[in-house]
C-alpha cells in the first residue's frame, strides 16, 4: 500500500500578470519504506512537489493522501498536528535555530506534540543525539558545528518524532563530499533499518542512484 | 519557560538596540502610567489606620437655600446635632465618628522646652473603632472623657519624642495653644495620606461647637465617619439619609429655607478626587474618564512604537518561524508563543519602570499632598501595595496584547514555505 499517493497535482503560482504552472497533472506514489529520489534542473518543481507532499504548501488541484488519508480536506491545525506526527523535514541549508542549543534544535518537535512528559522528550533527544553521534554536541549552538554536524542535528531533528516520512530537500547540497556521503549514510541506515520513508530531492546523480527509485522531472511533469 | 528567556537573551545580543529601546521604551511607559496610578491609587486603597475605607462613607457638608427669591444661601460642614441627626443610627452602618475632618495645627509646647506647630485632630471615642491606630503606650481617650470635653490626649510617636524627649510621655502633660492637655497613649505615626486618619496630636472633640446663621443652628465643623456593615450597599444608605434630609427640609421649610441635596454620604473615592463641595454635587465621572483616556494613551503610544520593534525582532526570525510551523506548530502556538515571550519582556521594562516609579514617589516633593496641600512623602511600604503591584503587572499585561497581537497574528499567518526560505 502507498504510503504517499499524489493524484493530478497541479500547482499553479498567479500574480497580476504572469501564472506560472510548477506542477502539472502530477501523480506519483512512494511505497511503505522506500527511499526515492527526485531529480531535475533548477525550477522544475521539485521542491514545490516537496513542499505539498509535506503538507507545507496546498496543490491548486489534485488530491494529497498520506498514510491512506486525505490530507485535502485538512485544516491548518490538523495539518500541523500531522506534519508533527508523521513527516520530518531535512532542509538543504539546516534550518537550525540559532537560538537554541543542539538539544532544544532536536526537541523542537516534541514541543508540539501532546502527552509526552518533559523527561520522555530528553530521553528520546539524548538517544537520538547518541545514534547520531552528536551526543558531545548537545549542548553546543549551532554556530559552533561544522555543516556536517548542522546537517546531522537537523536529521536527528526530523527523526526524534518518530516520523513515518522524511522528506529531505538536498540534504547533502551545502556538504562537501565527504559529509555528503556521511549523512546520505545516515539517511540509508534510517530507511533501512527504522523503515522510515524518504523522499529526497537531489542534484547528485550518484546519491541518487543510491536509492531505491529515481523520478526525473522537467517542467513541472514526470518524465520518467 | 527556559527557551523563552534564552529567546529573549540571544535577540539582546543579537539586535542589542532593539531589545534595549524596547525594554527601556516599556519602562518609560510604566513608570508614567504608575506615576498617575500611585497618585490615585494611595488615596484610595485601604492602609492603616484607613483600613476599611471601602466600607466608609463619609456624611459631610450641609446645603441651605432660602425661599425668597435672590435671598442667597449658605453652605458649611455640619453641627454635631445635624450630623447625628442625618448619620446617626443608620441601618447597615457598624460604627459612626463625629469629627472635624481638617486637622488644626497649632502651637504645641511640653517638657522639652521645644515650640512647634502641630496637626491636632478633634475627634470621638468612635474615631479609635472606625480607624486601627496602632497603640503603642497608653489607652484611647472614652467616650465620657468626650462628653466631659476633658483636656487629654493621644499622641503620634513623633510628636510624644520631640515634646518629651526620651522620658516616658504617659501622664505627662504639654501646652496646645496654652491650654494644658495630659498624656493617655501613644500611636504610631500615622502617614499624612490618610488624610481622615492623620493627626499628630488627638484630642476630644468639643461637640458644642456650632457655626451659627440666621439662628439656625445647623452648621459646624463636624463630619459623620461610617463604617458600614460588611456587604451593606452604600446606595441603600444614602437613600436613609435623603429620606432624613426630607424630613429636616419640611421642618426648615417653616423657617424660610429648603435643603439641597448633593448626594452625600461620600465614598473614598469621591473624598480622594478632592470634587466633594459644600455647595455641589460631587461627580467623580468627569476624573474617572480623563484618567482612564490618559492611561489608554500612555499605554497605546508606547504599545504602537513597540509593536514596530516586536515586528523588528520577528522580521528576523520569520525562517524560524516557517521551520516551527513545519515540524508542527499550529498559528495558535505562534501567537501564544510570540505574546508570552513579549510578555516577559515587558515584565522586565515593567519591573524597570515599577522601580523608577517608587524611586521617583519616594524622592520627589510635590507628587502627594496632604489635605493642607503640603507635600507629602508616601511609605516605601504603601507604594508596595499588593494592588499597586498587580496595577502594574495589569498595565504591562495590556501593553504586551496591544503590542503584540497584530505581530503576533501576522507571524501566525505566514506560509510556511515562504517563511521557511525567507532571508
Amino acid at each position: 500500500m502507498p504510503i504517499i499517493e499524489l493524484s493530478g497535482i497541479c500547482k499553479v503560482y498567479r500574480t497580476k500578470e504572469i501564472e506560472t504552472t510548477a506542477l502539472d497533472n502530477i501523480n506519483m506514489s512512494v511505497e511503505k519504506g522506500e527511499f526515492v529520489s527526485v531529480m531535475g534542473p533548477s525550477g522544475c518543481g521539485k521542491s514545490t512537489l516537496l513542499n505539498i507532499t509535506g503538507l507545507l504548501d496546498r496543490p491548486t488541484a489534485g488530491t494529497v493522501r498520506l498514510l491512506d488519508r486525505d490530507c485535502n480536506g485538512l485544516s491548518d491545525t490538523a495539518l500541523s498536528h500531522f506534519r508533527n506526527e508523521n513527516i520530518g523535514f531535512v532542509f538543504q541549508s539546516f534550518h537550525l535555530i540559532p537560538s537554541l542549543s543542539v538539544e532544544d534544535n532536536v526537541e523542537l518537535p516534541l514541543d508540539y506534540r501532546n502527552g509526552l512528559s518533559g523527561a520522555d522528550r530528553r530521553r528520546r533527544v539524548d538517544e537520538v543525539l547518541e545514534r547520531l553521534g552528536l551526543s558531545h554536541r548537545k549542548k553546543h549552538m549551532p554556530s559552533q558545528l561544522s555543516g556536517g554536524q548542522c546537517q546531522r542535528v537537523a536529521i536527528a531533528r526530523a527523526i526524534v518524532g518518530r516520523p513515518s516520512i522524511i522528506l529531505a530537500d538536498e540534504p547533502t547540497g551545502n556538504l562537501d563530499s565527504r559529509m555528503g556521503a556521511e549523512v546520505m549514510d545516515l539517511l540509508h541506515d534510517l530507511n533501512t533499518t527504522d523503515g522510515i520513508t524518504i523522499v529526497m530531492v537531489t542534484h547528485n546523480e550518484l546519491q541518487a542512484k543510491q536509492t531505491d527509485r529515481i523520478v526525473r522531472f522537467f517542467d513541472g511533469r514526470i518524465i520518467s | 519557560m527556559k527557551k523563552k528567556l534564552i529567546q529573549i537573551y540571544y535577540d539582546m545580543r543579537t539586535q542589542p538596540v532593539v531589545a534595549w529601546v524596547t525594554i527601556l521604551g516599556t519602562a518609560l511607559s510604566i513608570f508614567l502610567i504608575m506615576t498617575v496610578l500611585m497618585m490615585q491609587q494611595v488615596k484610595i486603597i485601604p492602609f492603616a489606620p484607613e483600613s476599611n475605607r471601602d466600607r466608609m462613607l463619609y456624611g459631610m457638608f450641609f446645603h441651605l437655600e432660602s425661599n425668597e427669591e435672590g435671598a442667597g444661601s449658605g453652605s458649611a460642614n455640619l453641627s454635631y446635632n445635624m450630623a447625628r441627626r442625618l448619620y446617626g443610627d443608620l441601618d447597615g452602618v457598624a460604627e459612626v465618628s463625629y469629627f472635624d475632618k481638617d486637622p488644626s495645627h497649632n502651637d504645641l509646647k511640653g517638657p522639652s522646652g521645644k515650640k512647634f506647630t502641630g496637626a491636632i485632630r478633634f475627634a470621638d471615642d468612635a474615631f479609635w473603632r472606625i480607624y486601627d491606630h496602632t497603640l503603642l503606650s497608653g489607652r484611647f481617650f472614652t467616650a465620657d472623657e468626650v462628653a466631659a470635653k476633658s483636656r487629654v490626649a493621644v499622641l503620634s510617636e513623633s510628636t510624644a519624642r520631640r515634646l518629651f524627649n526620651d522620658a516616658s510621655p504617659l501622664g505627662g502633660h504639654f501646652q496646645q495653644n496654652h491650654a494644658d492637655y495630659e498624656v493617655i497613649g501613644v500611636v504610631a505615626d500615622v502617614s499624612p495620606l490618610a488624610s481622615m486618619a492623620y493627626g499628630e496630636v488627638y484630642v476630644p472633640v468639643d461637640r458644642d461647637v456650632i457655626w451659627e446663621m440666621n439662628g439656625l443652628q445647623v452648621f459646624g465643623p463636624f463630619t459623620a465617619a461610617m463604617l458600614l456593615e460588611p456587604g451593606t450597599d452604600k446606595e441603600a444608605v444614602r437613600g436613609q439619609v435623603l429620606a432624613r434630609y426630607r424630613e429636616v427640609d419640611s421642618e426648615l421649610n417653616a423657617e424660610g429655607y429648603r435643603t439641597v441635596y448633593h448626594e452625600s454620604p461620600f465614598s473614598q473615592e469621591v473624598i480622594a478626587s478632592g470634587v466633594a463641595g459644600s455647595n455641589m454635587t460631587p461627580d467623580v465621572s468627569g476624573g474617572r474618564t480623563l484618567r482612564y483616556v490618559l492611561y489608554a494613551i500612555l499605554l497605546i503610544v508606547p504599545a504602537i512604537n513597540l509593536s514596530t520593534m516586536l515586528h523588528s525582532r520577528l522580521r528576523r526570525r520569520v525562517s524560524e518561524l516557517g521551520v516551527r510551523r513545519a515540524f508542527g506548530c499550529t498559528r495558535r502556538r505562534i501567537i501564544t508563543d510570540i505574546i508570552s515571550e513579549n510578555l516577559i519582556v515587558t515584565v522586565i521594562g515593567g519591573v524597570i519602570g515599577l522601580a523608577a516609579g517608587i524611586i521617583f514617589a519616594l524622592c520627589y516633593d510635590g507628587l502627594y499632598t496632604n489635605s493642607a496641600g503640603e507635600a507629602v512623602r508616601p511609605a516605601l511600604g504603601l507604594l508596595l501595595d499588593w494592588r499597586i503591584l498587580l496595577s502594574a503587572f495589569a498595565a504591562c499585561f495590556i501593553l504586551n496584547i496591544i503590542s503584540a497581537s497584530v505581530p503576533a497574528w501576522q507571524a501566525s499567518r505566514l506560509r510556511p514555505v515562504e517563511a521557511i526560505n525567507a532571508k
